[in-house]
């Protein structure tokens, strides 16, 4: 076995810290397909469409898109407090997970169409 | 901002400075909003915020001496510590701490896989790696091993084997770990096993070293920081491929879980599982979605449960079965084969049973462990607050199954709580991970009614006695319920308890690290 202190350390993909300042959309997209699409997405494989696109969907009834990629009227401060402080079975999400960067970033993935 | 018991606002202060010192001002949360995150989302509290578990404060180092560090600035101040490593515990608590004024010292920024090595078939990681983040690494380097996670898969293979979680991958999460790093009480660093040798060769490959075993010292426990584990890992199979075998008789129940079992003893299937399918179909037994036959509710809401003839031949009039054994193997498609060939021959021994195969898996198409975040299950529930498990273990017999049941029933019954009688008044539990063990898994969801929560949580604790008076004790148990849990391993004026407490107080004699995890308190803040 390698000696801990000469391995390679392979770093994952960790909470950045946005040190330019500005939102990247691109990186939100990463970040929201990490955390926020299996549930948001019209994905589901293990017990139908998941929750969050499917209580969006019966809420909308076809008003709005249930899959909040798609959605043109989010926003930021509602993006920020649902995934912050969740919302019914959506649970909070800390700054470990998820910086105020990368929420930043994700804003700008979900708010790149709106008028 | 809630300070931890006994500790002045000066002290916590000067405390928060020096953390923040030792790992950066942006990694200490004491802002109420910042720390309200720690709060477990899916709390058996939930109205009842006086008596919900809550930090002070959390603080996330990134390296190993930065842990170290802020062990020693809470030895210097008092302040208790609480580790989490992604903070997902589902059902048991979550990020929250067992002793509110706690600081969270939270462990998701040390997320590194360190190593994983293709030939020897073990890796190293540290306890901020999700699931996930692992599943995503071995993709992108292609390392062909499964990912042992629960569901979902946004917890921590190192969290969750110390809370000795489960996997349909790898069972028991916990009895794949072969070493661990540990930061101690005091700040000194311990590697188990070969790791305490200098030269650390053979960590990974021997768990043991030499002298006592010391691992498990530190899983469900409050001993250390653990901030490296070895886990041995899983290779992905070619395929998998299931099995059911069913019978409307009860007299063969017991023939086909041993066939089954002594098929598990012998290394060729890696799950089986036992149940009662008629028993079972007053729901699905998740409290999802009651389905079925009215009769049945109506048998277990009997005091006596009803008889073996009567369930027969409700069985025989709905066509459901009595009686089910599931098997899977997994392996090279040769091997599955010729394992499920020699199951149906061991089956076709027992008479009136019925073997049926399931769809197989190929594992070249797809891999149905893969982690993902899905609420799915939870929001399939009938409330939106989530649940806590009473999971107790039992022995794969018809014997144990009926016992526990009968039971868990009478308490339910006792309780006048016909939802819970519903919807669990019967249930085979899940698969028996372990190779001698089953586990009941009864969901007790949480509402927006603060009574009925409060109904709920008494009946935990009568499930919990009344199991525990018969032998079947909590493998594992929410926050609220650790010292309930501890309560039932009383062998020899609850010795075992005793014991820990000893080296407790012995290794962390200001009680700062976890107050209460698994029942284990400091001394100076220990019932007598």
């Amino acid at each position: 076995m390698k000696s801990l202190a000469t391995a390679a350390l392979l770093t994952l993909v960790q909470p950045m810290l946005n040190c330019a300042g500005a939102a990247d959309a691109e990186h939100g997209k990463r970040v929201y397909e990490l955390w926020c699409a299996d549930c948001h997405a019209p994905t589901g494989e293990r017990y139908g469409l998941p929750a969050g696109f499917n209580v969006l969907q019966r809420r909308y009834s076809g008003s709005l898109p249930a899959d909040l990629s798609q959605r043109t009227d989010l926003t930021a401060a509602t993006i920020k407090t649902r995934v912050r402080n969740g919302l019914n079975v959506m649970p909070r999400t800390r700054k470990t997970e998820i910086s105020d960067a990368e929420l930043d970033d994700i804003v700008a993935y979900l708010r790149r169409n709106n008028p | 901002m809630r300070l931890p018991p006994g500790v002045s606002q000066g002290d916590f202060d000067r405390s928060l400075r020096d953390f923040a010192a030792a790992v950066g001002g942006d990694w200490v949360f004491s802002k109420e909003d910042d720390v309200r995150l720690y709060d477990d989302s899916y709390t058996p509290f939930f109205g009842e915020p006086d008596k919900q578990y809550q930090a002070s404060a959390a603080v996330a180092p990134i390296t190993v001496e930065q842990v170290q560090q802020i062990v020693r600035i809470a030895n210097r101040y008092n302040i208790p510590l609480y580790a989490i490593s992604t903070g997902r515990n589902l059902g048991y608590g979550g990020s929250s701490p067992t002793y509110s004024g706690c600081l969270i010292v939270d462990l998701k920024r040390m997320n590194r896989v360190l190593e994983v090595n293709d030939r020897e078939a073990y890796m190293i990681v540290e306890p901020g790696v999700s699931f996930i983040d692992l599943q995503r690494y071995f993709d992108d380097h292609n390392h062909a091993f499964l990912v042992a996670t629960p569901d979902p898969g946004w917890g921590s293979p190192v969290g969750n084997a110390l809370d000795h979680g489960i996997s349909p991958v790898a069972g028991d999460n916990f009895g794949m770990v072969a070493g661990l790093e540990v930061v101690l009480p005091n700040g000194e660093v311990l590697r188990t096993g070969m790791g305490g040798v200098s030269m650390s060769h053979m960590w990974a490959n021997y768990p043991y070293g030499f002298g006592p075993v010391l691992h498990g010292l530190f899983s469900q426990s409050n001993l250390g920081i653990v901030t490296k584990m070895v886990f041995w890992l899983v290779r992905k199979p070619e395929m998998e491929q299931g099995f059911s075998v069913t019978s409307y008789r009860s007299e063969a129940w017991q023939p086909m879980i041993d066939a089954a079992q002594q098929m598990r003893q012998s290394g060729l299937l890696y799950v089986t599982g036992i149940g009662s399918p008629i028993r079972e179909s007053m729901s699905t037994n998740d409290g999802r979605q009651p389905y079925g036959v009215p009769a049945v509710r109506a048998l277990h809401a009997r005091r006596d449960g009803g008889s073996i003839t009567e369930w027969e031949q409700l069985g025989r009039d709905n066509h459901i079965p009595v009686a089910r054994v599931v098997g899977t193997a997994r392996g090279p498609a040769g091997i599955v084969r010729a394992t499920l060939e020699h199951a149906r021959d061991v089956f076709a021994g027992i008479e009136d049973t019925e073997l049926k195969l399931e769809k197989p898996l190929d594992y070249s198409q797809s891999n149905p462990y893969r982690p993902r975040i899905e609420f799915g299950g939870l929001g399939a529930q009938e409330t939106s607050r989530g649940h806590f498990y009473f999971s107790p273990v039992f022995k794969p017999s018809v014997e144990d199954l009926l016992d526990i049941n009968d039971t868990i029933r009478k308490v339910m019954l006792d309780a006048g709580d016909a939802d819970m009688l519903a919807n669990y008044g019967w249930s085979s539990g899940w698969s028996v991970t372990y190779p001698k063990a089953c586990m009941i898994l009864i969901e007790l969801l949480i509402h927006d009614n603060v009574e009925l929560n409060r109904k709920r949580r008494n009946l935990y604790v009568k499930l919990v006695d009344a199991c525990g008076a018969r032998g079947w004790a909590e493998y594992r148990a929410p926050v609220a319920f650790q010292s309930t849990v501890m309560n039932q391993y009383s062998f020899n004026n609850h010795i075992l308890l005793r014991f820990i407490e000893t080296i407790k107080d012995g290794i962390d004699p200001n009680g700062i690290l976890a107050p209460g995890k698994s029942g284990i308190w400091p001394k100076r803040l220990r019932k007598v």
